[in-house]
């Protein structure tokens, strides 16, 4: 009996006294006063000391991006510090280059809030806030991407947008991912999003699994990548699910500018891969300014259509069919081969290379 | 043997990652930088001193006497994940300059299997107590060594071009082979 019973009682014993003495150390040395955090020289928050910035921040309602979920391997939640530097931490040398770190820049899910700190984050990302949403639709446009339609419940004024931006849908528990807003048509309470399913991706699953009805939490609207306000002609190149910003970008501008060309640059895998065909070859038919040039990476014969599909990559049918690169300016978005494989045919057409914007995913 | 002789031995002719190959995984993983490669190193032979003594401790006046030697995996490994939890929030508290430096890799240290092993070689060598602490420094000593030796080697490997499937990783472990055969001249130097 007792050949059990002292085993126990040691290995218990050892593991409560270890215990005990962690929870010790934790209530009476790891704790910090409170904490006075000033955004921008102009706001000012009282934080609990000891909680991480991107945390305090949120609780503050200052949404900032993140696609990791705080485990410091996006380097999306970048802030400069301009008072109480912390000393720079090993991942944040991965991630941020040399120069940034002695201005000090950091990444704000692995500040941790020991004294008064100020920040300097962009202006617009004070704009952001938080969106609640129920689900009105979700349609599979291919055998893997399913087109989501969002009703903007929360706030009432609903949401205001550039086009090619995206936003952040919370996944789970300080989980989020980015997705790109797809709307063709701009309205305050409706979004639409569209979302390749990944085998074992977090955020595509869930948002896969969601079905009409369901509600949704989502921050935004995010990103440099939007459609700027000149005179260029615009050039548009996707990559398979990497249409969705292309869409409001293309009704936008012909939409609000009367003399700016488009042409659409798009690649898929296979004819299967395809959506959204038939809307922009009716497009094309009602719009003079706008150009469509889908490619397929493997043609096959059986293709049910009558189109005269270019087989090969984007950036052979960039090659053939762009002119004028030094008027236009261009918005890429798809996987980076294609992307920077595209970037090296626009620098050749002669677009200058501050005119190119792209979303690598 | 001397306590300066366990040191040297531990730390050179029986160095704990070129001879016994434990700890690859942070071995590789850190080695990219050299200021993270001397903070792990550092934050190793903290740990590995602390734990291994207080790990004698256990062991000679808890386990022995109770006739509970084969409970010693167990109880290791527990005190070894307690003491990383306790010095990661005293280092943070009082020494945050230092917690920059090696804040990170402490909880990454838990399942450093370097760690476990020092523990372990201690019971089966049968050190006294100064021993098991010279052991014990010597052995992170030369993991520190091997882990800093490795990052000046690939910073320059940074302007060299290797085989390329060989690519980051493999032609570290490549390295790592050679840097043990190098270290393999030091043995019979202690006799």
């Amino acid at each position: 009996m007792t050949a059990f019973v002292i085993p126990l009682v040691v290995m218990n014993g050892i593991a409560v006294i270890i215990f005990a003495l962690i929870m010790l150390l934790k209530t009476f040395v790891a704790s910090y006063g409170s904490c006075q955090l000033v955004v921008n020289g102009s706001k000012t928050f009282t934080v609990q000391g000891g909680t991480y910035l991107n945390k305090a921040l949120f609780e503050n309602k200052v949404y900032l991006p993140s696609a990791c979920g705080g485990k410091g391997t996006c380097g999306f939640c970048k802030v400069q510090v301009t008072e109480g530097i912390p000393d720079p931490l090993p991942v944040e040398e991965i991630l941020i280059n040399y120069k940034d770190i002695r201005q000090g820049f950091r990444l704000s899910c692995q500040t941790k809030l020991r004294s008064d700190i100020s920040i300097e984050i962009p202006e617009e990302l004070l704009s952001i806030r938080e969106y609640r949403g129920v689900i009105r639709s979700s349609d599979y446009v291919t055998r893997d991407i399913k087109r989501i339609g969002i009703h903007i419940d929360e706030p009432k004024d609903g949401l205001d947008f550039k086009s090619g931006q995206y936003l952040m849908f919370k996944v789970g528990e300080g989980e989020t991912r980015g997705y790109s807003i797809a709307s063709t048509e701009r309205r305050q309470d409706e979004v639409q999003i569209e979302v390749k399913l990944i085998p074992n991706g977090l955020g595509s699953s869930y948002l896969h699994s969601l079905a009409e009805g369901d509600e949704l939490t989502f921050f935004g609207p995010y990103g440099q990548f939007y459609l700027r306000d000149t005179s260029h002609k615009v050039i548009c190149v996707a990559g398979g699910v990497g249409l969705a910003p292309m869409k409001p970008i293309i009704f936008e501008t012909l939409l609000k500018y009367p003399d700016r060309d488009v042409e659409l640059y798009y690649g898929v895998r296979t004819f299967e891969d395809l959506y959204d065909h038939d809307m922009f070859l009716r497009l094309q038919a009602n719009h003079p300014r706008f150009h469509y040039f889908p490619t397929l990476e493997k043609l096959e014969e059986t293709v049910a259509s009558t189109y005269a599909f270019t087989q090969g990559f984007v950036n052979k049918t960039l090659a053939a069919n762009l002119t004028d690169g030094d008027k236009s300016e261009a918005y890429l978005c798809g996987p980076p081969l294609m992307i920077n494989s595209s970037i090296k045919e626009l620098v050749e057409k002669g677009v200058p290379e501050i005119r190119i914007l792209y979303d690598k995913f | 043997m001397s306590l300066a002789l366990i040191v040297l031995a531990s730390a050179i002719t029986n160095n704990i990652a070129l001879t016994y190959f434990l700890g690859m995984c942070p071995f590789i993983a850190i080695s990219k930088s050299l200021r993270g490669a001397a903070g792990m190193g550092l934050a190793v032979t903290v740990v590995v001193v602390i734990t291994t003594t207080v790990n004698y401790f256990a062991y000679r006046f808890v386990l022995v006497p109770l006739r509970l030697e084969f409970l010693a995996f167990v109880v290791f490994i527990m005190s070894i994940a307690g003491i990383v939890q306790m010095l990661e929030i005293l280092v943070e508290r009082y020494f945050p300059s230092l917690y920059s430096i090696f804040g990170i890799f402490l909880p990454l240290i838990t399942v450093n299997c370097v760690i476990l092993a020092v523990s372990l070689f201690m019971v089966l060598r049968e050190y006294t107590f100064w021993g098991t602490v010279a052991y014990s420094f010597g052995s992170g000593l030369g993991w520190m060594i091997a882990i800093t030796a490795m990052a000046g080697l690939r910073k320059h490997l940074a302007f060299s071009s290797p085989v390329k499937n060989l690519g980051d990783a493999g032609i570290t472990i490549v390295l790592a082979g050679l840097m043990a055969l190098a270290f393999l001249g030091f043995q019979g130097m202690l006799a």
